[in-house]
This record gives structure tokens, C-alpha cells and sequence, in this order.
């Protein structure tokens, strides 16, 4: 525990860096900017738009995060030798893993915390106020970079820097278009909910059955479904989220990361480190 | 204390690339408080040796064993200290604060650690740049902490790659120095190198690796004591007997300049000299040979690809 | 792998290009003279939309908001009707263009709560404007409409389909079911139960201006605003709009019929 804590703490502090900083400073200047736009583009609307760009925004500035620091960490320690000297100490390759992830999962949660700070004090001046949906949102928004940076560890773990980014951005596309998938594969009578044009209607009760079936369950339980833990859509309207979702969305998502970073470690640990 | 026995490693080969034997069957072992330098050819295998060594590689056969345990072990590698080729830290810490991280994850007590780190960048000269950012850092700094952080722990075997690269006279003499200390406080240091002049100073053995062989493990003695006894004659031509003529007369010679170079051995050395003249050779000059560490790898390491050119 | 870097770089900047084209493209598009929203409508449905948003549905939402209230700030909040020689005179805008400038405004309106339907505003201050003489008065009726299936619990939503179901539908009953429903929800404000119990024996004009005073006190903009003090002024004139504008129309009617 001791290991994985130093390394933890080693590892939020070489992320942090001063880049942090900047995202929020860069952050708080978006959001003030859109804040007197938006005014003028919504009628009545101001606090919804700010919340919803503000939370976009979050998951943005996250994501870059994640694929610049995230993505890259392992390959880059691995092509700089820097991990040479961590891993010729007394520790197992896991805790290894596992401290770098914590240590980006700490990063993640300073700074949805502090965006959420930053929008918030914009909020409040406009008559928005701090709601349990907007915490929500935020929750989820953290959750989600958070299995977005699992599957970032993974990547990184597989490949070279640029590939590793490009099947993180990939991963996280293909995450939030995962219900739809769910959709297309389960049960055709959800199918008319979709809305799809007759056409693709026909191809997607093609996937019913069958290996194509099959396959496409596959991908879609190797996916983050991301749908799980967006309450974006409840900070916006102000509808509270019911408890049980919030919870079945955590434990989804630190399921999900935890898997992620199984794999990670069984890659890890087998691998030469040139 | 390490033993390498049999170690075989082979890296396969990814999408139609060869595969590529890197070490071909490495037997040797290091016992008590000495410094053996591991020399060789660029691509002999000494750093993928010492990776195995480090724990870092899985050898593809044969097996490395410290203290009779795998450093595949987490627990075997805690006495030892390890500093990788061209070290480079992360540039975000301070030269403090690694060295602490390093201490840390080496199951250190904070106040020994606090001591230690402090101590040592003393020693290195680094005590100015100890809050100083990695990213600040140049070569020569990152290598003397790279030599910091391996020894923070007081380990009983040093494992250096390369320790003296990238360093100036001076940061030379101050590893050279921390490698002798280690060694009188009864430490084992293993290191590869590339500067042979480094090794004569504080090698007590010295293991050769050529193509992925060991090709000798001797003490630096046994490796520089070939030369003794060997004359070395210059001789010049003559009206009389011209260089092509010394030539077919004394193949075994080289030409050096305009004069016809011979190792002669000391018995035999008044017996060949009445020759020369007889056979109206002019000698030049005769002096006691001195063959270089350098000379005798050179010798060693062509000797063995002779002799395993069919690989 | 700095030739790589470089290359993505590279890739990513054209990416960026190209996307930052497209936009372009789309926003000149929209300066064309003929530019018609409906278009843009159908080419980027509101499934694809939310897909495109990875995760930002609302935010595609009050994209799609904005494209209404500016193109609503275009057309129907540009006018208001005068009685000039007891014909209502429309200033501002082309009385002939009011229907179809109602009817993409509430193609927007809709394809707007099809992301998120639980942008309620959309459907009220939508409503609002889509209660316009010149146009069809279902259009209003039935955005609401959609708005209580989607948020059955909002009194605000109620409120204002009750006075359309007095005003525009002459339904008394509806009104007053939904005016009952309103009461009950939270956050509901006394002058609904005021309205709610006077609903059957007060005049309708009376009861129109409670329904507008009480949505004004708890208008949110100046548009909003301005709207409902211009139907407050309709009001007072003492002249149904409507029922002048559909006379009128039954009168030239008539006029073209004699000549055949």
C-alpha cells in the first residue's frame, strides 16, 4: 500500500505539472466568455446553456488530459527509461500500474472538482444555483474519464504514443454511441425508437441473430458505455437523478476501470521493458 | 553472489522481422567486494545482461540468480542498486524529491532517507540543484544522480549501465571514486562500459561479451599480462634488403610508417637481432612492448567472431 | 516517431481545417437570400445530432434553441398587429409570411425537444409565440401538447395550455382540468388557483388578462416579456384579432365567389 501510494503520489504530481493550471484558467475564460454571449443567444435560458457548456467543457478539457498525460504515460516511461528505474526497485509491476492509474484518477478528480468550482462561481451571480443534479453530472463526467483513462493505460500499454491516443479518442467516440448499439442489438421492437430511416431499420434487424449478433454484444460490452453515467441531460433540465442510477453508474464505471487496468497489469507484467 | 547460468535470451521477431539472439548461452558468476567491468561490442549483449540481471527481461533459457533468488522477485532486487543506460528521471521532480521516490519505493524510513539523499548530492556536487527541476538538469547532472539514486539504499550489488558515459573528466573521476568507495565498503559493482582506459583503472576482473558470447573473464592482470616478456624491434630498410623483402622474410610483422614492425620474445631476442643484421636489416629502435587492455579485446573480440563467424 | 508526431500533427490540423470549413460552409450557407432552415432540418436530424455530441445532448439542444429564438428574433417577434379602418394591419413583417415563418419556427421548436424533451421552456415560450392570428393556432396547442407528455409535473405548462384551450379551442372543460392539475403541482403560484376557481363565472377577457398578468410575473426575458405585453395591448383593444382576420378572409372569400 505504502508502494502504491508513493507511487500514486509521484504520479498525480508529474501530471499535475503546471498544465493544470492553465486548463482552468483556460477553462474560467471559456465559460465567462459564453457566459456574456449567451445572453444574448438564449432568451431566459442563460444559467441551462452556461451549465450545459460548462459541463461540456469539463469533459473536454478532461479528455485532452487524459490523451496527452493519459495516453502516453506508460509508452513514453517505457521509451524514456524513466520506468527502468522504478521497476528495478523492490516492487511488483502491478502496483506499478495501479499507482499511476490512481494517481491520473486523483488528477481527474481535482480537476472536475475545480472546473465545477469555477462554474459554479459563474453560476451563482446569475441566479443558477449549486443543484444535486449538477454535482451529479460532474460525478458522472469524472466517471467517465475515468474509464476513459483506464482504457488510455491499456492503449499505452499496447501500442506507440500516437496509436495509443488515436484508440483512446476512438474508444471514447464508440463509447458514447454504445446504447445505440445496445439498442440495435437487442430487442427490434426498441429499434422504431431510434428513429432510423426504413433502410438502416432492415440492416439493424439483420443483427438480431446470429454471429453478426454476437459480435456486435461483444464490442458493445468492450465498450464504455458511456450512456451510463452522462446526467448531463438532468443538470440541464433540473430533474434529480435517481439515486439508484447514480449508483449503478458508479459501480459500472470502477468496474469497468478496474477491468481495464486487469488487463493493463497482465500486459505489464509479462512484457520486456527495452 | 550473481550467478548468470546459461542465460540464453532471443527477442522474436514481430511481422516478418527476424528474431534476434541476443545472448547465446552467458555462464559466470560475481562473488564478494569487487568491480567487474563488462566490455564489448556495441550490440554484444550487455545491456539486454544486465535488463536480465535487473529483472527487467525474462530470460528466453537458462536462468540469473542473486543470492540464490530470482530478481523477477520484487524482494531479491532490494539490495540492489541499478542506474539504466542514458538515464533520464522524470523533469517535472526535484532532484530531492526523486531521490526521496526512489528511497520510498525501497521500503526507506523517512529521517534515514532525508539523510541519505541530502549526503549524496553532496558527494556529487549536486547539493546547489537539489530543488532544481529534472527538466533543468544536463547529461552529466542527470547521469551523477542517475549514480544517486542507486546507491540511496546502501545496496550490496551495483548494477551500472554505461556509468561513466556522458560525464566530463571530472564527473569521470567522481564515479570512478564512488565505485572504489562502494568496493572497500565490500560491495559488488557490475558495470558495462565502453572506455576501456576507465575499466584498467578500477576493474578488478573483467568479463568480455562479443555477439552475445562471453569470451573472457579474467582479472585485469591475467588480461594485460600477455605482454610481458615481448621486445618490440623496428626495423628499417636497406639498400640491402628492401621492405618487401623484410616482408616475405618476417610476415608475422607489420608495416608501421617506412620501418617494419616485430614482437619478438626476450629469449629469443639476441638470437633475431645477430639475424636482422646479417641479413642487413638496419634496426632502429627496440623497446619493452606494452600491450593495452584495448589491444587484447581488440584481439579477443576478432578471435571470436573468427571462430563463430558461421552464426 | 518524430516523423510520426509530426505527421499526426499534421493530420489533425487538416481535420480541424476541413471541420472548421464545413461550419463555415454551413453559417454561408445560411446567408444565402434563399436559405431556408427546414433544410438544414432535415439534412442533420435530431438522432444524429445527439450522436455527433459524444454525451453533450443538451448542449446540442440549446444549439438547436438558439437556431429557433434567432431565427424567431428574424421573424415573428418582429411584428405586431395595428387596427387601422377596423382591419388588422400587420407592421413589421409581411402578414402573408407569418404562417410559414410559424411553421419552421415550430419545426425548430420541435426538433429541439426531440433531443431534450425536457427542455420545458422551449415548449412554453415556443407556445407563445406560435399564438400569432396569422397562423395556425394548432401548431401552439400542440407543442404544449407534447410538453405535458413529457413533463407531466411542470404547472407552467398546464397553465398556459389551459388558457389556450379557453382562448384559441373556446374548451372550457380542458382549461379547467388542466388548471385543476396545475393547483396541484409544486411549486405553483397563487394566482393559478385564483384563475382556477373563477374559471366558470369570470368573462373570458377578464380571465385572458389574469392568465397573461400571472405569465408575466413569471417571465424570465425581455422577449418574453415584450410578447406578452403586446397581447395584453391586443387585448385591450377590445378586438378579437382572430376572429376579425378569419371575417375578413370569409369576406374576400365571399367577394370571390360574386364575381364568378
Amino acid at each position: 500500500m505504502k508502494v502504491i501510494s508513493a507511487i500514486a503520489t509521484h504520479s498525480f504530481r508529474e501530471i499535475l505539472g503546471t498544465r493544470i493550471l492553465y486548463s482552468i484558467i483556460a477553462y474560467a475564460a471559456l465559460v465567462m466568455l459564453f457566459a456574456i454571449l449567451a445572453s444574448q443567444w438564449t432568451i431566459g435560458e442563460e444559467v441551462r446553456f452556461i451549465t450545459d457548456m460548462g459541463l461540456g467543457a469539463m469533459l473536454f478539457l478532461g479528455l485532452v488530459l487524459v490523451i496527452t498525460r493519459g495516453a502516453v504515460t506508460l509508452s513514453r516511461e517505457i521509451e524514456k527509461k524513466t520506468v527502468l528505474v522504478m521497476l528495478a526497485r523492490p516492487i511488483h509491476r502491478w502496483q506499478f500500474v495501479v499507482g499511476n492509474f490512481l494517481g491520473m484518477g486523483l488528477v481527474l478528480l481535482l480537476l472536475v472538482f475545480s472546473l465545477l468550482l469555477v462554474l459554479v462561481l459563474i453560476l451563482l451571480p446569475m441566479g443558477g444555483a449549486v443543484s444535486w443534479p449538477l454535482l451529479g453530472a460532474a460525478w458522472g463526467v469524472f466517471l467517465e474519464l475515468l474509464m476513459i483513462s483506464a482504457v488510455a493505460l491499456l492503449a499505452s500499454n499496447l501500442s506507440s504514443p500516437v496509436l495509443a491516443t488515436l484508440i483512446t479518442l476512438l474508444v471514447f467516440l464508440a463509447g458514447h454511441m454504445a446504447s445505440n448499439l445496445h439498442v440495435w442489438i437487442s430487442q427490434a421492437g426498441d429499434l422504431k425508437d431510434l428513429h432510423l430511416p426504413e433502410s438502416m431499420l432492415q440492416v439493424a434487424q439483420a443483427y438480431q441473430s446470429g454471429p453478426a449478433h454476437w459480435f456486435l454484444q461483444a464490442a458493445y460490452y468492450l465498450l464504455p458505455n458511456m450512456a451510463h453515467v452522462n446526467f448531463k441531460m438532468n443538470a440541464a433540465d433540473a430533474i434529480s437523478i435517481p439515486g439508484a442510477r447514480l449508483v449503478a453508474g458508479t459501480v459500472y464505471a470502477f468496474v469497468y476501470s478496474i477491468i481495464a487496468t486487469w488487463i493493463s497489469i497482465a500486459i505489464f507484467g509479462r512484457r520486456d521493458m527495452r | 553472489m550473481v550467478s548468470f547460468d546459461s542465460v540464453e535470451k532471443v527477442y522474436p521477431g514481430a511481422l516478418g522481422k527476424k528474431s534476434v539472439r541476443a545472448l547465446k548461452g552467458v555462464s559466470f558468476s560475481l562473488e564478494g567486494a569487487e568491480v567487474v567491468a563488462y566490455v564489448g561490442p556495441n550490440g554484444a549483449g550487455k545491456t539486454t545482461s544486465l535488463n536480465i540481471l535487473m529483472g527487467l527481461h525474462a530470460p528466453t533459457s537458462g536462468r540469473v540468480l542473486i543470492d540464490g533468488k530470482s530478481p523477477q522477485e520484487p524482494k531479491t532486487r532490494a539490495s540492489i542498486g541499478y542506474l539504466p543506460e542514458r538515464p533520464y528521471f522524470y523533469e517535472q521532480l526535484s532532484a530531492k524529491r526523486f531521490l526521496m521516490l526512489c528511497g520510498r519505493l525501497s521500503g526507506m524510513d523517512r529521517s534515514l532517507l532525508q539523510r541519505r539523499a541530502s549526503s549524496l548530492l553532496d558527494e556529487l556536487g549536486l547539493a546547489d540543484a537539489a530543488h532544481r527541476k529534472l527538466k533543468a538538469f544536463s547529461r552529466g547532472m542527470l547521469q551523477r544522480l542517475g549514480m544517486a539514486q542507486a546507491l540511496i539504499h546502501d545496496p550490496d550489488l551495483l548494477v551500472l549501465d554505461e556509468p561513466l558515459g556522458g560525464l566530463d573528466p571530472l564527473g569521470r573521476q567522481l564515479v570512478r571514486r564512488m565505485i572504489t568507495d562502494a568496493r572497500a565498503r565490500g560491495k559488488t559493482v557490475f558495470y558495462s562500459s565502453h572506455i576501456l582506459s576507465d575499466a584498467e583503472l578500477i576493474a578488478d576482473r573483467v568479463a568480455v561479451l562479443a555477439g552475445g558470447k562471453l569470451v573472457k573473464l579474467a582479472s585485469l592482470d591475467e588480461l594485460t599480462r600477455s605482454t610481458e616478456g615481448k621486445r618490440e624491434v623496428s626495423l628499417a630498410p636497406s639498400a640491402d634488403l628492401s621492405m618487401e623483402k623484410m616482408q616475405a622474410r618476417w610476415p608475422e610483422g607489420t608495416a608501421v610508417g617506412d620501418v617494419w614492425l616485430l614482437t619478438v620474445d626476450e629469449e629469443g631476442l639476441e638470437q633475431f637481432l645477430s639475424q636482422a643484421i646479417a641479413d642487413g636489416a638496419y634496426i632502429r629502435e627496440v623497446r619493452v612492448a606494452q600491450q593495452t587492455l584495448e589491444d587484447t579485446l581488440v584481439q579477443l573480440i576478432r578471435g571470436s567472431s573468427e571462430r563463430g563467424g558461421g552464426e | 516517431m518524430s516523423r510520426i508526431t509530426s505527421a499526426a500533427i499534421w493530420l489533425a490540423g487538416l481535420a480541424l481545417l476541413v471541420f472548421g470549413l464545413i461550419m463555415i460552409d454551413g453559417r454561408a450557407t445560411n446567408l444565402h437570400p434563399s436559405a431556408d432552415p427546414m433544410e438544414k432540418c432535415v439534412e442533420l436530424n435530431s438522432a444524429t445530432l445527439s450522436m455527433l455530441s459524444v454525451g453533450n445532448r443538451p448542449l446540442v439542444a440549446d444549439y438547436l434553441w438558439i437556431d429557433a429564438v434567432q431565427y424567431l428574433g428574424k421573424t415573428l417577434a418582429q411584428h405586431h398587429h395595428e387596427i387601422i379602418d377596423g382591419k388588422v394591419v400587420c407592421v413589421g413583417f409581411p402578414a402573408e409570411k407569418l404562417d410559414r415563418a410559424a411553421e419552421i419556427f415550430y419545426e425548430l421548436a420541435n426538433r429541439t425537444v426531440e433531443v431534450d424533451p425536457h427542455f420545458t421552456y422551449v415548449h412554453y415560450m415556443g407556445a407563445l409565440f406560435l399564438n400569432d392570428p396569422h397562423t395556425d393556432p394548432d401548431r401552439a396547442v400542440n407543442l404544449l401538447h407534447t410538453g405535458i407528455l413529457n413533463n407531466p409535473k411542470d404547472w407552467q405548462l398546464r397553465f398556459w395550455f389551459a388558457y389556450l384551450n379557453l382562448m384559441l379551442k373556446r374548451d372550457r372543460e380542458t382549461a379547467l382540468e388542466h388548471m385543476k392539475l396545475a393547483a396541484e403541482m409544486e411549486g405553483c403560484p397563487q394566482f393559478v388557483l385564483d384563475i382556477r376557481d373563477r374559471l366558470f363565472t369570470a368573462p373570458d377577457r377578464q380571465l385572458a388578462t389574469m392568465f397573461l398578468a400571472g405569465m408575466l410575473q413569471k417571465a424570465r426575458s425581455e422577449m418574453e416579456r415584450k410578447r406578452i405585453r403586446q397581447q395584453m395591448d391586443e387585448l385591450d383593444s377590445g378586438v378579437d384579432l382572430r376572429q376579425l382576420l378569419h371575417d375578413h378572409h370569409a369576406h374576400d372569400h365571399d367577394h370571390h365567389h360574386g364575381h364568378d
